[in-house]
């Protein structure tokens, strides 16, 4: 499995380096059924997880385009299935529109993960060859009783990219859910700062049907939201870390306790600056702001090994594949 | 001297008085919703050192009305106002729900409740003014500050633009009175930012009437923590 995970690791960074139309060829030879209209593209991955005596299994899988996961693993037993998503294009190109699907039914206990990061690419220009919008819709849906975790690694954000990435959780009042989203503009290690793009990634919670949290931060080079103190304060790092315990799990005790206890990590961490913790009722809202993805991994992974155990009973046992 | 059309011009009246009184209550600062006890993240932004000056005072302030405030707030109070306007309370209680669920910390959601809940408790108090229409939205459980403040300004009879108005006016005032005491800044100060600031106010309501529905929400990443690290701050003069 680590073996074959190596290999779509590598072929994806040699895919990142050669341009859309042909990692669009490559991706298109591998499943002719993905949908290609006049430059653009679209792809939709539908995965559906249910409890069966032989514990959480991936009951459906519907795909059309280059999105698709490999078989789950089990590394912690039957009860929690893990799963890769897997983007061999690597990236989203203007014309792009990526929809993942995951639901999640009773019961059952699914794990999301990526190996790779994400990327959205600098967008076309020339406007009359179609639309400069990447999109990327993500919905998670999970019924009462049901555990979702979705761990993507980064989204790098290219100079020039005009991307919206969405995130729908949909809950109800008995669901669990864990979830991150890391975002990096541009890319300043190698001096490609992000200054002429556009991006907005959206976070929607649901519970119940009723919209419960809604963040939508929205970078474009006519507003200040990148350099100004109350924006990211000139950082290219951003992060949102969710969690939803379901309703009267913990005690009002418990739950002040937690606080307190992720707040003293965040400090002995040296972090108390570049991570706050706020819980707006039952949902846990955890944000960095700062210069590395990787740094804010391994925070948000230390934070999740405290709340894993109380909100899931579970021990939080790092997935092999954050390692490479 | 004053010549007969002269007189005549300072006589007709601009706004109408009853109408303008009405905003002006709703709108003044001695209105019992306790505005004044929360900062909206400015105490901790000062608490930081990011604000020491008149200058990135109103920077701040600036860009909070012109993102946050005019794509949530005041994108949204005309939505409200519009579902009143139609008689729609199921549209009202859409965009109520919709606000509530931008506040992106906790203390900033109580803030909004607390304010919400006690201009629904005045409003239902006062003698004149008749809710009965709106019984719905009063008895509802949770209603944010700017849909309790659409409800009073329709009821007045105020226009939107109006009301838009008055709520990036109490904004202003509110904020510029807590840096007065944070920062702090002389009261000429506090004055002469209360002009600055003002000037946006037409260009900041065409823009929040201008977006479309999924436009509508725009966080401020660090704004939020600065709010999220003021609910644990040690020593404080506002709510959390």
């Amino acid at each position: 499995m680590i073996v074959s995970m190596a290999e779509v690791i590598t072929e994806n960074s040699a895919i990142t380096t050669v341009d859309a139309s042909e990692a669009k060829a490559i991706g298109s030879t591998c499943n002719k059924s993905s949908t290609i209209t006049k430059n653009s593209w679209l792809a939709n991955l539908s995965l559906e997880f249910s409890f069966t005596p032989n514990g959480t299994q991936l009951t459906r899988t519907k795909r059309n385009g280059p999105l698709s996961v490999q078989k789950a693993f089990y590394p912690e037993g039957l009860d929690c299935a893990h799963i890769y998503l897997l983007h061999p294009p690597a990236g989203i190109v203007s014309g792009d529109e990526l929809r993942i699907n995951i639901q999640v039914n009773e019961n059952a206990h699914s794990l999301v993960t990526t190996p790779g990061a994400n990327r959205f690419y600098r967008a076309r220009e020339d406007l009359t060859i179609g639309d400069s919008k990447q999109v990327q819709h993500c919905e998670l849906v999970l019924a009462n009783q049901a555990i979702c975790e979705n761990f993507p690694l980064e989204t790098i954000v290219y100079e020039g990219a005009d991307g919206f990435n969405t995130v729908d959780v949909h809950l109800q009042n008995e669901s669990a859910y864990l979830g991150w989203d890391i975002t990096c503009l541009g890319l300043p290690s190698s001096e490609q700062p992000f200054k002429q793009g556009r991006y907005t990634q959206l976070n929607r919670v649901y519970c119940a049907g009723t919209l419960i949290y809604h963040d939508r931060i929205a970078i474009k080079s006519n507003n200040n939201i990148h350099h100004h103190k109350a924006g990211l304060n000139k950082h290219n790092v951003f992060a949102t870390f969710m969690a939803y315990a379901p309703s009267g799990l913990l005690s009002e005790n418990d739950n002040k306790v937690l606080l307190e206890k992720l707040r003293e990590t965040m400090i002995a961490a040296n972090a108390e600056y570049k991570v706050s913790i706020s819980q707006i009722r039952q949902l846990l809202v955890i944000r960095y702001l700062g210069q590395h993805a990787e740094e804010c991994k391994a925070l948000f992974v230390q934070l999740w090994q405290q709340i894993r155990p109380l909100y899931l009973n579970k021990a939080a046992n790092i997935p092999r594949v954050w390692h490479t | 001297m004053i010549t007969n059309e002269a007189e005549a011009h300072l006589l007709k009246p601009q706004a109408n008085p009853i109408q303008l009184n009405r905003l002006l209550q709703l709108c003044s600062a001695n209105l019992p919703v306790g505005g004044f006890s929360f900062s909206q993240g400015l105490e901790y932004a000062v608490e930081m050192g990011w604000l020491t000056s008149p200058e990135t005072t109103a920077s701040w302030i600036t860009i909070n009305l012109e993102e946050s405030v005019a794509q949530t707030d005041l994108a949204i109070l005309k939505r409200l106002f519009t579902a009143l306007a139609n008689h729609d309370l199921n549209d009202f209680d859409y965009w109520n729900t919709h606000l509530i669920a931008c506040r992106e910390s906790n203390e900033l959601l109580l803030a909004d409740l607390a304010m919400g809940k006690a201009l629904i408790r005045l409003i239902k108090q006062l003698d004149t003014i008749d809710v009965s229409a709106y019984q719905e939205i009063i008895a509802s459980k949770e209603i944010s500050f700017v849909s309790a403040f659409a409800l009073c300004a329709y009821i007045f009879k105020l226009d939107l633009i109006s009301a838009q108005s008055g709520y990036c006016w109490t904004y202003i005032d509110n904020q510029v009175a807590a840096a007065t005491k944070l920062v702090p800044l002389g009261q000429t100060q506090a004055q002469n930012l209360l002009f600055e600031l003002t000037e946006n106010t037409q260009q900041i309501i065409e823009k929040a009437n201008s977006i479309v529905d999924d436009e509508i929400g725009t966080s401020l990443p660090h704004l939020a923590m600065a709010s999220a690290w003021h609910e644990t701050q040690y020593s404080r003069l506002f709510r959390s």
